[in-house]
């Protein structure tokens, strides 16, 4: 059966759409605990995964390296949860952060403006100025987000395999419609789409695991071979080539590890995350 | 004794039907193998297949069209798309259009054993290993 990745905006019910989907089409609910495992399985403060995904970019704000590795390890969790179940995710970026499988399906769920207001001001007791400018600061965050690591407009409707208007249909709407679309053939799991997120989930947690000892990491990863890309400071070639082939070859359900590693002249290359 | 499986393989690039016909005949299957896309097209018409294994960018006739032929011709017909250039829109509209499986290439042969296996079972048959070397 299908997975649902949920993307929502904020004030639209998208727990609720979530849990009645997960209930309607009998699979497991995912939400932000998702990032409780993250943290948990790569170590790292709870508080660093959220910020990652909910902090804009300030003066005090978490460095790119740390920002990506917060991203690449809740996506490599998110990915571990997919190989397993029938899942429907409801949390940020999931639409980015699992791309390019077909029985994987990506909804946004929108609201209107005017109603998003009216429940954010109701919901946390502010004026309709300060609703408006929560909002906009949290439209500009994901965007932000989505422009510098993953490099699109975060609510591109390509991005997406159906949008729905929750204020339009309502919650128990837009749950019908997923049933309806999650019937269709074309989202049943194949062979080609097995493969392709065992390929995925390899490499989120390689990229996951690794990002600790080279930030500008890429990975990639087929049918358990691993090729990881890298650019290093002048000198230390093959000190870290040796360092990451040797704690990637440890990782499960690796068979074979290729490196690549260039000396840069002057600092790092910066590198988006997918 | 089981009959074989009728299968028939449609790939332009000529190894492929003779690395298949030799793998899926141990299996037990009656295996026909074709580089022409629209020969296949005929064949198809004329002949009821078990299994079709078809690969899709081809040329004059795609592998979606002998898909989409196949199972509107023979409605029980399990379809079994390959590739080398596989792509989620392509494997979805392979999907929605029938195909019982979709693999890409280079794969192991032991998943596309599986895979017949697995489309021998939806059709109620059982592969039969021992009726080719029977010859019948």
């Amino acid at each position: 059966m299908p997975s649902i990745l949920i993307d929502s905006d904020s004030c639209c019910d998208g727990e609720q759409v979530a849990a009645k989907t997960a209930s309607a089409v009998g699979g497991r609910l995912v939400g932000e605990e998702l990032f409780e495992q993250a943290a948990e399985r790569y170590d790292l403060a709870l508080n660093t995964l959220r910020k990652a995904f909910f902090q804009g970019p300030t003066l005090l704000s978490l460095s790119e390296a740390a920002r990506r590795r917060g991203i690449a390890c809740v996506r490599a969790a998110l990915a571990s949860e997919l190989l397993t179940d029938q899942v429907v995710y409801h949390g940020p970026m999931g639409h980015l952060l699992i791309a390019g499988i077909s029985h994987v399906i990506r909804v946004r769920v929108t609201g209107r403006l005017e109603e998003r207001l009216a429940r954010l001001m109701q919901r946390d007791g502010v004026s309709e100025p300060r609703a408006r400018k929560l909002l906009a600061v949290e439209g500009e965050q994901r965007s932000w987000l989505a422009r510098e690591f993953f490099r699109v407009e975060w609510d591109s409707p390509e991005l997406y395999d159906l949008m729905l208007d929750r204020h339009a249909s309502g919650v128990d709407g837009v749950v019908a419609a997923m049933e309806q679309e999650i019937a269709r053939p074309k989202y049943r799991q194949m062979s080609y789409s097995a493969q392709s997120m065992a390929d995925l989930e390899l490499e989120a947690r390689a990229t996951a695991q690794l990002l600790a000892i080279q930030p500008d990491l890429r990975v990639q990863a087929r049918a358990g071979a691993l090729l990881l890309q890298a650019v290093v400071t002048a000198g230390q070639a093959r000190r870290q080539e040796k360092r990451l082939r040797e704690l990637a070859q440890h990782l499960d359900g690796v068979t074979a590890v290729e490196v690549k590693v260039l000396e840069a002249a002057m600092g790092r290359a910066g590198r988006p995350l997918s | 004794m089981t009959k074989g499986l009728k299968v028939l393989v449609l790939d332009d690039e000529p190894i492929v039907g003779k690395r298949l016909k030799p793998a899926l005949s141990k299996l037990g299957c009656e295996v026909e193998t074709f580089t022409d896309p629209v020969e296949a097209f005929a064949r198809i018409e004329e002949k009821e297949f078990d299994i079709v294994i078809t690969d899709i960018l081809m040329g004059e006739i795609d592998g979606i069209q002998v898909l989409d032929h196949a199972v509107h011709r023979w409605p029980r017909c399990k379809v079994i798309m390959i590739t080398g250039y596989a792509m989620m829109h392509m494997a979805r509209q392979a999907m929605e259009k029938g195909a019982f499986d979709f693999i890409a290439k280079p794969f192991n042969p032991d998943d596309l054993r599986a895979i017949v296996s697995r489309a021998a079972e939806a059709l109620g048959l059982a592969l039969d290993p021992a009726s080719q070397e029977n010859g019948d």
